[in-house]
């Protein structure tokens, strides 16, 4: 039985944190991860989170690693403790190897605050959602 | 006409046309107050919806300053977001999706500052960044 896809997205994958999750780690950490099997095309990718530091003008900082090679990064800081604040990611490679990929975001909080950052999706600033498309154009 | 191998899902469903993706490729500053360009992607659409997706990642070169981003369609601003800049980096995104008319349009990121200098260093920050993806879905 063929699997029927709308021309020009090959697939898709999608995850996201569904429990509080926290790290104190200021080097970085792997946070969500998709594994594809992809054929000679590319791949958008789309980030976004929110979270809160538990330390005043704490930061948190994403990159995206794509099979071990980090690509593309971004940091935001909190304020105040407790507070929160957002930031995505997107990207296109270029055309892949066919084959298997793994699509990494990893973390880590800033070295110098201390403390902690807390994603806690049933929290109501809390998130962190990861989307893949496999695109043929 | 569906590629080999990719059948539509229906004649009905909503397909993708095309995807344009472009991101700063060098270190940028601004001490504009007033908004300048930043990055942009002109693409012929065949009448479908574009998805306008943008993100960034970048700081000020001083304290809780703050940095502004518009998305410009054709010379008229159709989108704006912005980000604080504490202590370090910051982050913000902005997703639109607009229906031109078929033809060539030209989708602009333009950017400014509330004062002193802004900043994306992609190539000497890991953290920092500017992309912007256009995805048109036919009808």
């Amino acid at each position: 039985m063929p699997v029927l896809y709308q021309e020009g997205i090959r697939q898709t994958a999608y995850t996201e944190i569904t429990t509080s999750t926290t790290t104190t780690s200021t080097t970085y950490v792997d946070l969500l991860s998709l594994t594809i099997t992809t054929g000679a095309n590319s791949v958008i990718a789309h980030f976004s989170a929110s979270n809160a530091n538990s330390a005043d003008t704490q930061w948190t900082e994403f990159q995206l690693v794509l099979d071990g090679t980090p690509l593309r990064g971004i940091a935001y800081e909190s304020v105040s403790s407790g507070n929160g604040d957002s930031g995505s990611i997107v990207y296109k490679t270029s055309v892949l190897t066919a084959g298997s990929h793994t699509f990494t975001i990893q973390w880590h909080i800033g070295p110098f605050s201390g403390g902690n950052a807390n994603l806690d999706p049933s929290s109501s600033i809390g998130h962190a959602s990861f989307y893949l498309e496999e695109v043929t154009v | 006409m569906p590629l080999l191998g990719y059948a539509p899902y229906s004649s009905l469903a909503p397909s993708l046309t095309q995807t344009s993706f472009l991101e700063l490729s060098s270190d940028v500053s601004t001490t504009s107050a007033s908004f300048v360009d930043l990055i942009s992607i002109t693409i012929y659409t065949y009448g479908g919806t574009c998805l306008v997706t943008f993100s960034v990642s970048g700081e000020d070169s001083a304290n809780n300053r703050n940095l502004y981003f518009q998305l410009v369609m054709d010379g008229t601003p159709i989108k704006w977001t912005q980000f604080r800049t504490p202590n370090t980096q910051n982050s913000a995104c902005l997703t639109a999706t607009v229906i031109p008319a078929e033809g060539s349009h030209t989708f602009l990121i333009q950017w400014r500052v509330s004062a002193n200098t802004g900043q994306i260093r992609p190539v000497t920050v890991n953290e920092e960044h500017a992309a912007l993806l256009i995805e048109e879905v036919a009808r």
